[in-house]
């Protein structure tokens, strides 16, 4: 019953003209998308634990519900949230309206059937087979148009703003908008399908795949981490109460991201079949990443300090702050490991490991996750003229940061198991050429019966994050429920 | 090819600094599009001009079978490819992994199914390693193949794959070929 008042209410807001309504329905949707791919979440982890759970089923195996879950979390949850969140941000930094709400509903409507389509497709085996672009043709021509008519409304809302010195918040959104179009349609080779295909392809396979990193990096670079760091500049003087440190340090932070991000993309490839001068300008990039990553933490820690407490505080006002502050640390800690491990002598102990999986969480996750909750709990009183419930959302994060660590403590070590297991070999050595042979000293099988007390433990971990996620995710729909219910009250007018 | 590559660096700071001065919205209609030149800039150095690299022809590089694409397809849309990959590299870790990768090997993988992770075992060389039933058995229940042992601990469970006993008559067939023909 809530759920079918929900959906109508959705429908209802989709043809909306009022103020703030497009934020409001992606917030919803984001949320709603976010207890769905939480779900599948739990479904992989429990899959690692007892392998033939679900198994028998054609579109609940592994490999089809992976992708849904990696491609659910980051189109459907992080990028609507993000989205959301940028639609109620951009009007108070231009100071003059959305330029049409019932626009901004009409691409959150296109990006739920964008979804819907996905959630259909993958789990039936349509995928282009390619990480992060496993989206079917049609599907990337849907993607296309609802980044244009976003693109479209933001850039009308800027451009009708009197001359003021950009927030570097806008920056941020508008390199979004005009970088994700051009990165996605690249990764997802349009004009070449490979639904179907197999074989010789318009490209051969070392530079297919070059290509898929240069996108699977970029729209981690130039969408997710800019929209994020959009809302994380925005957020950190309203939140910590204290003017920002440095704008000027800002822009050197985004002009640098701009310019050294997209060069990275053969560090996802290290010591593999590209060529070698490539990885080297990737690493040495990936470097260089140090200097807008510290621009941004500098920053935070600056503009900070002195509001640390605020994170202890249990009033409602300060109920952001502690999922805020926890993004922002989580950020400093991914982008020093990112580095880290690019480096290759790091990466041939870490790649193909788990490691890699802790850290798009860390970052997916602990970072970009977090400053979304932060917002929408920031948001959502301010939209619906509502109160969160205060108590859940302490559970929520409770049981999400111990889940987390918990789940990347175990992720982190079982890549290094396995990078010190994979690493150890027999030597023999060969006297008539003089040279040694190496053969792996411990069989594979036996370091997946090395792994199975960390897929327990990881199991463990998914269940208390999948918990704290979906109080999150109840809390916010009861705060949608309260505000739609005879008592509450849909204020027309945003705060 | 280098010195395409200075250009563009050079060009590339040239546009992070006017970024970093001008902060006026004024300038919109410049930065902008200066935004845009620095990706594509980018995206010629690291994706067009490793293009204009050649080749070389190898041995592992030769057309699939009309039963092995058609397993290949299957490999790709049954998701193998997030737990196995299909590259040797050239350090310690990959030593006696089979011979290492070399960029023609891929010419007619696509989409390439290099793989991110090692879940399972790396199956560039798989080819000739069991035979087809193993395959058969294997792909309908991985478990038989590697059960629970006694540990010190306690049972200790094997194999993590899940089972792909949904996969039609022909499917398994086709992949198996596919799975024999990676050398
Ligand atoms: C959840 C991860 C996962 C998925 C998905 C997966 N595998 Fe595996 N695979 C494993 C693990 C773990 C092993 C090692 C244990 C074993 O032999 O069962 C393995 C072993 C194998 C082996 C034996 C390799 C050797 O050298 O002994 C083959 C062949 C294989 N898998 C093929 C496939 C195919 C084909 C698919 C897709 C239809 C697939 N796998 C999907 C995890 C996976
Ligand atoms: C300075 C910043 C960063 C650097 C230098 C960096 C570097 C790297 C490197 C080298 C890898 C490859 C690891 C491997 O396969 O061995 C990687 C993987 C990954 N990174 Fe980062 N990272 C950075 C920040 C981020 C951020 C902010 C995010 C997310 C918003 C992110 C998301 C990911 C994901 C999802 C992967 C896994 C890709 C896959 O194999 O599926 N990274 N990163
Ligand atoms: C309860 C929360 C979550 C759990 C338990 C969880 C669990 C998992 C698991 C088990 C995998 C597969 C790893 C593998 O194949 O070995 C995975 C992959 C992934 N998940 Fe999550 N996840 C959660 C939330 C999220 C969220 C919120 C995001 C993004 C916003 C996210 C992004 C990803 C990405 C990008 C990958 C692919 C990683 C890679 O290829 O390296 N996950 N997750």
């Amino acid at each position: 019953m809530g759920l079918l008042s929900l959906l109508s209410g959705l429908c209802r807001w989709n043809n909306n003209d009022e103020e703030n309504s497009a934020a409001r329905s992606f917030i919803l949707s984001s949320v709603l998308w976010l207890a769905f791919v939480v779900s599948l979440a739990l479904i992989l982890a429990t899959k690692f634990v007892w392998p033939d759970f679900l198994g028998g089923t054609a579109w609940l195996s592994f490999g089809r519900l992976r992708p849904l879950h990696v491609n659910g979390a980051l189109f459907g949850w992080l990028s609507m949230s993000s989205t959301g969140i940028m639609l109620y941000i951009l009007p108070r930094l231009t100071g003059v309206r959305l330029y049409s709400e019932r626009l901004g509903n009409l691409t959150c409507l296109l990006w739920n059937l964008l979804l819907i389509g996905a959630s259909i497709t993958l789990p039936l085996g349509y995928t282009q087979g390619r990480e992060y672009a496993e989206f079917i043709l049609p599907l990337d021509y849907l993607f296309m148009s609802i980044l244009a008519l976003l693109g479209y409304n933001v850039f009308k809302t800027v451009a009708r703003m009197k001359d003021k010195a950009m927030y570097v918040s806008l920056w941020y959104f508008l390199g979004s908008l005009v970088w994700m179009p051009f990165t996605y349609m690249v990764g997802n080779n349009f004009l070449m399908d490979t639904t179907g295909l197999g074989g010789r392809g318009p490209v051969p396979g070392v530079n297919d795949a070059m290509l898929n990193w240069w996108y699977g990096h970029n729209i981690i670079g130039m969408w997710f981490s800019t929209l994020g760091l959009g809302i994380f500049y925005y957020f950190l003087p309203v939140l910590t109460k204290n003017p920002l440190y440095s704008h000027r340090l800002s822009l050197i932070g985004f002009w640098t991201l701009a310019f050294f991000y997209v060069w990275n993309g053969q560090h996802h490839l290290i010591y593999g079949p590209g060529p070698d001068w490539l990885e080297d300008v990737a690493i040495t990039f990936s470097v260089l990443m140090l200097i807008p990553v510290f621009a941004v933490v500098y920053n935070f820690f600056k503009t900070a300090q002195g509001s640390w407490h605020l994170m202890f505080d249990n009033s409602p006002e300060h109920l952001p702050v502690r999922f805020f502050m926890i993004g922002g640390l989580a950020y400093f800690l991914t982008c020093t490991q990112g580095p880290f491990q690019a480096l290759k002598a790091v990466n041939s102990n870490l790649h193909l490991s788990y490691w890699v999986v802790a850290h798009a969480h860390l970052a997916f996750l602990a970072t970009f996750s977090f400053i979304s909750m932060a917002s929408i709990y920031y948001v959502l009183p301010r939209l619906l003229n509502t109160s969160i419930n205060l108590r859940l959302a302490h559970w929520h994060f409770w049981l999400l940061c111990l889940g987390l660590i918990i789940f990347l403590g175990i992720l982190h070590t079982a890549g290094i198991v396995q990078g010190a297991m994979w690493l150890v070999k027999l030597e023999e050595y060969d006297f008539v050429t003089g040279s040694a042979l190496f053969k792996p000293a411990v069989e594979f099988i036996d370091i997946v019966r090395l792994l199975h007390p960390f897929y327990f433990t990881l199991w463990l971990g998914a269940g208390l994050m999948a918990t704290g996620v979906m109080l999150f995710v109840v809390n916010v729909l009861l705060t949608f429920y309260k505000a739609d219910s005879p008592g509450g009250r849909l204020r027309s007018k945003g705060a | 090819m280098y010195t395409a590559l200075i250009l563009f660096i050079l060009a590339g700071s040239i546009i992070c600094l006017g970024g970093i001065y001008y902060k006026r919205s004024i300038v919109l209609g410049i930065l902008v599009p200066g935004a845009m030149l620095l990706i594509i800039i980018a995206f010629l150095s690291t994706a067009v001009l490793p293009y204009m690299e050649k080749i070389p022809a190898t041995d592992k590089g030769v057309p699939y079978s009309e039963r092995a694409l058609l397993g290949r397809q299957i490999y790709v849309r049954e998701g193998c490819w997030y737990c196995h990959t299909q590259q040797v590299r050239p350090i310690r870790t990959d030593a006696g992994l089979g011979n290492v990768s070399q960029p023609g090997d891929y010419q007619y993988d696509y989409p390439h199914v290099l793989g991110t992770e090692r879940t399972g075992p790396d199956l560039s060389h798989l080819g000739g390693k069991y035979e087809d039933d193993w395959h058969r058995n294997h792909l309908m229940n991985p478990r038989p193949k590697t059960p629970e042992e006694e540990g010190m601990a306690g049972k200790v469970k094997g194999s993590v794959m899940p089972p792909f006993s949904y996969l039609s008559r022909e499917e398994t067939e086709a992949l198996v070929t596919y799975l024999q023909s990676l050398r």
